[in-house]
């Protein structure tokens, strides 16, 4: 216990490792303050009317609320699609100027409509292709989920580099200041330094990976990316095509919850390699591949620390049969198989 | 002397043992994310070369024909299958497939109309979407002279000349060149590369405590410094191309390369592409972006390394620069000039249409401005680095 409390009073202040974790975590609000809400353009030239329909749309889909739709956008199609022969019959004199004036009023208020009509038109088509036996997708605003969802496509990079660059400080340091010979020879220096840097690694990457996780859910909740959490995922355009009820709200913080665990399994791995890798410079490297190559394998990514990294990709994975437990199970096992070969390589000596 | 140093810091960043199994790993695997994405078509033919093989005979017996006997051709297809022969949407049967065709037991009648249906095509697409440009540059121009916009004014006047040129017909389609040209593996992997090489540059010396050595040296006082950056500027360039080469060469094996020479405008989405380049041309105009942008990565690299202490923190900020700058790549921001170095790796975002800033009422390539800002910040970045190994070099 005491060589424990040591080893994380080392990492998290001799070393910077808090330093470094908070400088992570403050680059990460930043990020998240100031990345921008991935909106479709199109409501940007029509906001307005993007509210009003979203306001008597909101909530779950139905028969009715699909035909409107349809309805509606056929109608501004036709409105639109008649412009220029009222314009010749106006222009000829077939139709009254108060027809006219009618038609027109009718046809700006179908040009501020068609934009939003088209965006729900579009909704009501991906939720059509949907199977029948889920339960009714939502119409909801989606771009708050669609931009905390884009985010999770991707792995926390600010907090896996403060915890690579902490594993990076463990035994790699050691070497490179010329005290690992010396630890080495200690009475504790082997099985029980090992144990204790390991513990003291993993607890602080748990802790900040809770921290981050509390600070992400925050920023998100204070831009209003967190509403209608209730909606299925399938709801969203994302997750359009991935068949698996589940609330928006619980696939977040099922996102969450994996990739807290991941982070540690990763910290236990890279710890396992830094004795294989003592220079930090190479460990920093390797640890990146691990985390980066993953991503572009697709469906088979998930079963490597790097994909199940990624909220997003886990739960479009867990749509197409994809076994979530099975995938930590198997990451678990490259942590573990780490541990136990840097755990025995340490036992050796140099 | 300055070539020496170079070659000999070259020498010292690629013999490390780590460094070589790394690329080595990291070649295979880029070359094996290269492969081929399974197509429908291939199916019937077992792989995406036998695929492109097999069209490619069509194509080149359409080439070889003069233009009376190809109208000849046509005229005698459209006797034997009906008119819309070359339509999309005509209905082929067996009979197209038979041997001997047209042409005799050269090739069938099918394979050559399905060519030159899909060459039709592809050329309406073209003429349509170029074709729409030069009326609303006049119509924009016209603007531009009421409201007194020289900018706009020029910019119109520089699309008609540009779009006013006759458009080439395509002659071939385009396979295999599309997909190297949009793969962004090749350039990730190289930069991870990169990062390994340039970010320890300078640290590695400080903690190996050779930097003490450099400084006392006769040409530590700067041409050390220059050699390094050029060493890193060239190990960046050469991983590019060999990575670029390797994913060249995977799609090559896997479906065959067509269409090389083929004006780069008769590819979706390029079809606004405003000069009259070929695809192979691009690619290697493409190839030259990204080694730029390659390079400039090194020089950002060996900066940070250069004014760090150790190489945890070099690093550190070094997967930070880049990984904000492939942030940048995913994410453009709204205004232009924010846009990281590495958006010059993303080649079409820049040529797909007409795409430039306006300096002082001239319109300018924004690829060109770019690799001048970029490049200005890579020198104030080395002169930063030359005041710093110098400032300490006199506190020695």
């Amino acid at each position: 216990m005491t060589l424990f409390s040591f080893e994380a009073k080392k990492i998290g202040g001799t070393q910077k490792g808090l330093l470094i974790i908070a400088a992570c975590l403050l680059l990460k609000l930043l990020f998240l303050f100031v990345f921008p809400e991935q909106k479709d353009p199109r409501i940007l030239l029509s906001q307005k009317q993007y509210d009003t329909y979203l306001a008597s749309l909101h909530g779950m889909n139905t028969p009715e609320k699909a035909n409107w739709i349809q309805e509606d956008n056929e109608e501004i199609g036709r409105i639109i699609g008649i412009h220029e022969q009222m314009s010749q019959d106006y222009q000829q004199g077939r139709i009254t100027w108060e027809e006219w004036d009618d038609y027109n009023d009718e046809f700006s208020s179908a040009c501020l409509r068609q934009n939003a009509s088209e965006i729900f038109l579009e909704k009501e088509e991906q939720f059509s292709q949907q199977p029948w036996y889920l339960p009714p997708a939502h119409y909801i605003y989606e771009y708050g989920w669609q931009t905390v969802f884009t985010l999770q496509k991707f792995p926390d990079i600010f907090l896996l580099f403060a915890v690579i660059l902490m594993a990076a400080q463990c035994f790699p340091a050691e070497a490179a200041e010329g005290m690992l010979p010396i630890l080495l020879s200690a009475k504790d220096g082997r099985r029980k330094l090992y144990c204790s840097k390991l513990l003291a690694l993993m607890s602080l990457s748990l802790v900040s990976a809770l921290i981050s996780d509390g600070l992400e859910a925050g920023v998100f909740a204070l831009r209003g990316w967190l509403g209608d959490s209730h909606a299925p995922i399938y709801s969203i355009s994302t997750f359009a095509e991935c068949p698996m009820y589940i609330p928006l709200g619980k696939a977040y913080w099922l996102c969450l919850g994996v990739r807290t665990v991941v982070t540690v399994l990763f910290a236990g791995m890279v710890f396992g390699l830094s004795i294989f890798i003592r220079n930090a410079a190479n460990l920093i490297f390797t640890a990146l591949c691990l985390l980066l190559l993953p991503l572009f394998l697709g469906n088979v990514g998930l079963f490597f620390h790097g994909g199940l990294l990624c909220g997003s990709r886990v739960l479009l994975g867990m749509g197409s049969g994809v076994s979530l437990s099975l995938c930590l199970t198997v990451a678990a096992l490259y942590s573990a198989a780490a541990l136990i070969l840097g755990a025995r390589r340490h036992q050796r000596g140099l | 002397m300055l070539w020496k140093l170079t070659k000999f810091e070259l020498k010292k960043l690629v013999k490390s043992k780590f460094f070589l199994i790394a690329a080595v790993l990291l070649l295979l695997v880029n070359m094996l994310l290269s492969g081929p994405k399974e197509k429908e078509q291939w199916r019937y033919f077992g792989s995406g070369r036998q695929a492109v093989a097999w069209d490619r005979d069509g194509y080149d017996k359409l080439a070889s024909l003069t233009p009376e006997e190809k109208r000849d051709f046509e005229n005698a297809m459209e006797e034997k299958y009906g008119e819309d022969v070359f339509s999309p949407f005509s209905s082929y049967n067996l009979e197209m497939y038979n041997l001997p065709g047209y042409f005799g037991n050269e090739i069938s009648d099918g394979k050559l109309i399905t060519c030159e249906m899909l060459l039709r095509m592809g050329n309406e697409m073209t003429q349509k979407f170029r074709g729409e440009v030069v009326p609303r540059s006049k119509f924009f121009g016209r603007e531009a002279i009421l409201s007194g916009n020289k900018y706009e004014i020029r910019r119109n006047l520089q699309i008609l000349s540009l779009y006013s040129a006759p458009i080439r017909e395509m002659t071939y389609m385009i396979y295999g060149w599309w997909e190297y040209l949009s793969s962004n593996t090749p350039m990730l992997m190289s930069l991870l590369l990169i990062l390994l090489l340039c970010a320890g540059i300078f640290t590695r010396e400080k903690e190996q405590g050779m930097f003490l050595l450099l400084q006392t040296s006769k040409y530590g006082h700067g041409k050390t410094l220059v050699a390094k950056f050029l060493a890193g500027g060239i190990s960046a360039a050469m991983i590019t191309i060999l990575f670029h080469a390797g994913s060249l060469l995977m799609v090559y094996l896997n479906s065959g390369l067509m269409g090389g020479t083929q004006p780069m405008y008769t590819k979706q989405p390029m079809e606004l592409f405003p000069f009259s380049l070929s695809v192979w041309q691009f690619a290697v105009l493409s190839l030259l972006c990204k080694i730029f942008a390659a390079v400039i990565a090194s020089v950002l690299l060996c900066g940070i390394s250069s004014l760090c202490k150790n190489s945890v923190v070099s690093y550190g900020a070094g997967v930070v620069v880049l990984g904000g700058c492939v942030l940048l790549t995913l994410f453009p921001p709204d205004f232009e000039l924010l846009a990281g170095p590495l958006t010059l790796s993303r080649t079409q975002w820049y040529f797909n249409t007409y795409y430039t800033a306006n300096h002082f009422g001239y319109p300018v390539l924004w690829v060109i401005v770019q690799v001048v800002i970029w490049s200005l910040v890579a020198a104030c970045l080395i002169i930063l680095s030359h005041k710093v190994y110098n400032r300490k070099r006199s506190k020695l």
